[in-house]
């Protein structure tokens, strides 16, 4: 199949959340202090988790369906 | 709390349970199908979400902090590779008619019989604890519940065996309605996607009363867990930690695709690929959302009963019950038992069918006299082996439940089945991908893969609850210390789980890969892999298949008869045909079509493995050797390239009918002018030969005029010949410009001679009307490479419009400037101006003509655009600027190439 640019954007989204949720970027967060009353970890995790779903909800709101009726096929 | 009160609300729920499945099953009878729905898809996927993740996670999270979210990570994680993925998979899947992921593995790999075994027997070791941990869960939240009656504790375990008898009813009435385990089981699927929100609810209700209930917010929870440093430690990472956060994290994002349960609902009950966009960010979502209170809970339980006083893993329903909220409790315990259920409903259906597909349908298949003995009435038989398989599924879980698990904590044993069933992902990833991936590669590492995650896993668990000798954890096997189970090969320092995946992973994917290269593929298998790395290909085409087999019509009638019900085999096979326009004719041999089209419908029923055997006992095949394979594929493979390129053509001759198009449009335009020039140049002409004709004409005709009248009319004849034949040579020179016959005769000469030169020749006529004229000029000569007298021709036109439109004692300056690259000339006058509307078409042939139709015209019209042409040809500009009533200021660029090349 052609190389879908979704696809590919969502596998490429894939390898950085694979990045940004191991070590050693997930070690940077560092000490159990507090950040506006929450662990500075989870703070962390959490923060990266919601903004990779918005990003891939972005990502395959329905756009490819243009691209399709420009022919091929 | 009264223990019967419990049991009923359990039951109750079971109930509704029963009555959404119903609820689903009406609705899809009516065609109005309520899964066919991605928010259902994606509530269906949460099944992930067990009992383990209801009270487990806080367990966890009491004792190694953030680590009990690497298993949601994980599955988030490969959300975002999801629609490649699993998008493939699925689509392989309905093509082939697969029904069970020992059944996927199997038909890849040439539809093997022995590599569906090993599958099926890796599921049932490595998952039915799983499943009896359910039970568990089940049976602890209700003594919890309990507690505070004194009952005899074999109640609890009869509750939870009179429990899991309703289940099995519940997977037997929903799951095995029809022989073809293909077909969407619609109202179990409702009934998870249901059990999906309950528990979602009732963990939300718990962590809000934890966090806004007893305390006073998260910020109120975390400052008092801070001070205490035991808490603290629960912040942040501990340094061996990284290593089993990894492996976790990798197993996970494994588990979510291939065990059995998450199989079953991501791809066997998916009812359209497209779902799977809404639930790349829709499931993750839910995770995080069910993940926002483990932490609270845990700490707000640890700061409540204090360290080590209270199983964590109960903190979700003993604290609303310590606090008093029995109701609170009530819900909460249904909504533990949701996440239980309907684990457990989902994973016994696809282990069941797994079971009776590829262990019991082979052996049966095996015997010759059970073979010959199938008839009509087999496809009841298969129904009853299901609902077996369903049955033994879930007392193997109930007895493992109450001979072994309570040995062992809720928490690991779901961590072993996760490792258990990454064994698959080399085979199958690489399989998706990978066409030199062999049967023999595939059955190697997997049985390698399990063999070091029994060992490393599996009897570490059995020595340290004393079911095994205990001296193997500490001496190794055979007291070989390299061979210690927690240790193998020496390696030290990881936590159990990663240990074994590292270890089972590493030698897994090197063996499968090395007797993949190594191994010869036989051509069914060959034609598999082909099919499932090209899927898209294969099913975009109506191929059928590689071998052109026929059979006996009524043979193959009573071939699906036999599995599926006369009626339904009937239906099929003539809906095929007629869809396909195939022929149907009793007496004669079958379209290879229809051959293939019986196997996968076979394959739905029984299995691709056991299809496969079934439809050869009938079938007369050609025996195809694997270079006669590789021919075939390597045809298709062409077909498709030489389709591409005609695509490809087609496209290119579209792209040069355009270009035709547009030069034909432009060549129409090019006429239209053409015609307009000659219009506007026979009509130029006209004029001065209007007044010559009339001025002879009255020298002819009247003999006897006077001298000075005749004299004065001859003269204006004259002038009238001048313009004529000054507007003839302009014409002349305008065609040659555009034409391109022109070509300059370029030579180095100084620039402020020639404007002199020009200047001088325009003076008199400047004089006559006693206008100022002024050069003005650098003291350089300016030396340019040209066309001379084109040049000279430009400033002679230039100058002569400046005198012709400046009144009489106005001012003309002529300057000539060097800006290093180019030589700039400007004519400015103080004459009557140009009005601004009228700068974009100044330069047009014949404009001035066209727009001076009251005064006589003061000039051909065609001087600036003859000037334009020669100074384009220079690659040069041209332009004016000017104001009505504020003079006109003429000025052209002409690069000086000698400048630059200096």
């Amino acid at each position: 199949m052609k190389p879908d640019k979704q696809v590919l954007k969502l596998f490429l989204l894939g390898i950085l959340a694979m990045f940004l949720f191991n070590f050693p970027l997930i070690s940077l967060p560092g000490k159990p202090v507090l950040l506006w009353g929450i662990p500075r970890l989870y703070v962390y995790v959490f923060g990266i988790w919601i903004l990779l779903l918005i990003v891939v909800f972005v990502i395959v709101r329905d756009k490819p369906r243009k691209r399709k009726g420009e022919g091929h096929e | 709390m009264n223990n019967l009160l419990v049991i009923v609300c359990a039951l109750l729920y079971l109930a509704v349970l029963f009555g959404v499945a119903y609820y689903a099953e009406h609705r899809q009878k009516k065609g109005t199908s309520i899964i066919n729905n991605p928010y259902v898809y994606a509530l269906s996927l949460a099944v992930y979400c067990t009992a383990w993740t209801y009270y487990g996670s806080v367990g966890r999270a009491t004792q190694d902090g953030i680590m009990f979210l690497a298993i949601y990570i994980g599955p988030t994680i490969t959300s975002m590779f999801m629609m490649p993925v699993l998008g493939k998979i699925i689509r392989i899947t309905k093509y082939q008619r697969i029904n069970s992921i020992a059944d996927f593995v199997s038909a890849r790999y040439g539809k093997n019989v022995s590599i569906a075994f090993v599958v099926t027997l890796l599921c049932i070791v490595g998952v039915i604890p799983y499943v009896s941990l359910q039970l568990k869960a089940i049976s602890a939240s209700f003594n919890i519940l309990i507690q505070n009656q004194q009952v005899d504790a074999s109640f609890s375990s009869d509750s939870t065996f009179f429990i899991t008898l309703v289940l099995s009813l519940f997977i037997i009435l929903f799951g095995t309605r029809s022989a073809d385990a293909t077909e969407k089981h619609e109202g179990l699927v409702a009934a998870i996607a249901f059990e999906t929100l309950v528990k979602l609810l009732a963990f939300i209700c718990a962590g809000v009363f934890v966090t806004y209930g007893i305390f006073n917010g998260f910020g109120d929870i975390f400052a008092r867990a801070a001070k205490d440093e035991s808490l603290t430690k629960l912040f942040v990472f501990k340094e061996t930690d990284y290593v089993g956060w990894f492996f976790m994290i990798i197993s996970s994002m494994m588990a979510f695709l291939f065990l059995p349960r998450q199989f079953q609902v991501g791809v066997i009950e998916n009812v359209r690929e497209s779902h799977l966009k809404k639930a790349a960010w829709l499931f993750p979502l839910y995770l995080l959302i069910i993940n926002v209170f483990v932490l609270p809970i845990a700490l707000g339980g640890e700061l409540i009963f204090g360290k080590g006083t209270v199983d964590a893993d109960t903190f979700v329903l003993s604290l609303p019950l310590q606090q008093g909220y029995t109701g609170l409790s009530l819900l909460i315990f249904i909504g533990g038992f949701s996440a239980a259920t309907s684990m457990i409903i989902v994973e016994t259906i696809a282990i069941s069918t797994m079971v009776s597909n590829n262990m019991v349908m082979p052996v049966l298949l095996a015997i010759p006299k059970l073979k010959k003995g199938i008839d009509a009435s087999f496809s009841k038989y298969i129904i009853y082996i299901r609902r077996c398989s369903i049955l033994g599924v879930l007392m193997l879980a109930y007895l493992y439940e109450k001979n072994v698990a309570h040995y062992l904590s809720l928490v690991s044993i779901g961590l072993v089945s996760f490792a258990a069933v990454t064994q698959f992902a080399p085979a199958l990833l690489a399989g998706l991908y990978w066409k030199g991936a062999s049967k023999n590669g595939a059955l190697t590492g997997i049985i390698v893969g399990f063999a070091i995650w029994f060992y490393t896993l599996v009897i570490p668990s059995l020595a340290s609850t004393g079911i095994m000798d205990g001296r193997i954890l500490s001496e190794g096997l055979w007291g070989l210390s390299w061979l210690r189970p927690n240790a193998l090969f020496g390696l030290e320092g990881f936590d159990s789980i990663s240990h074994a995946l590292f270890w089972s992973l590493f030698f897994n994917i090197g063996s499968f890969t090395i007797v993949s290269i190594y191994s010869r593929q036989k051509p069914q298998e060959l034609y598999q892999a082909d099919v499932f790395v090209n899927i898209y290909r294969h099913a975009a085409s109506d191929n059928p298949g590689l071998w052109k087999r026929t059979a006996y019509i009524p043979d193959l009638n009573t071939l699906l008869e036999n599995f599926l019900g006369k009626e339904r085999a009937q239906n099929l096979i003539m809906g095929y045909a007629q869809r396909n326009k195939i022929p149907i004719d009793e007496s004669s041999m079958a379209d290879p079509r229809l051959v293939d089209f019986s196997e996968k419908i076979l394959a739905g029923v029984i299995g691709s493995a056991s299809a496969r055997i079934m439809v050869s006992s009938v079938t007369k095949e050609e025996v195809l050797s694997i270079d006669e394979v590789l021919k075939i594929l390597q045809e298709s493979q062409q077909m498709m390239e030489l389709n591409k390129e005609l695509r490809k053509k087609s496209l290119e001759l579209t792209k040069a009918t355009d270009e035709l198009k547009r030069a034909n449009n432009q060549l129409k335009d090019i006429d239209a002018l053409k015609d307009e020039f000659l219009y506007t140049v026979t009509h130029e002409l006209r004029t001065p030969l209007t007044s010559i004709r009339a001025l002879s004409e009255i020298v002819h005709d009247n003999v006897d005029l006077e001298v000075e009248q005749r004299s004065e009319f001859l003269g204006r004849i004259v002038r009238e010949t001048e313009r004529l034949s000054h507007l003839i040579t302009q014409v002349l020179y305008l065609e040659r410009y555009e034409s391109g016959r022109q070509k300059l005769n370029l030579s180095s000469f100084s620039m402020v001679e020639l404007a002199q030169d020009a200047f001088l020749s325009m003076e008199p006529l400047s004089k006559n009307k006693q206008i100022d004229l002024k050069i003005i000029h650098p003291d350089s000569s300016l030396l340019l490479h040209a066309d001379k007298d084109l040049l000279r021709q430009v400033m002679i036109n230039l100058l002569g419009n400046a005198i012709k439109f400046t009144p009489e004692k106005g001012h003309i300056e002529f300057i000539i400037e060097d800006n290093h690259e180019e030589v700039q000339v400007t004519v400015q006058d103080n004459g009557k101006g140009i009005p601004k509307e009228a700068h974009p078409f100044l330069f047009d042939k014949f404009f001035q003509a066209r727009n001076q139709t009251l005064k006589k015209p003061e000039g051909s019209g065609l001087g600036l655009a003859i000037s334009k042409k020669i100074i384009t040809m220079h690659s040069g500009k041209i332009w004016v600027e000017s104001e009505a009533g504020k003079g006109a200021r003429f000025v052209f660029l002409i690069p000086n190439f000698m400048a630059r090349n200096v």
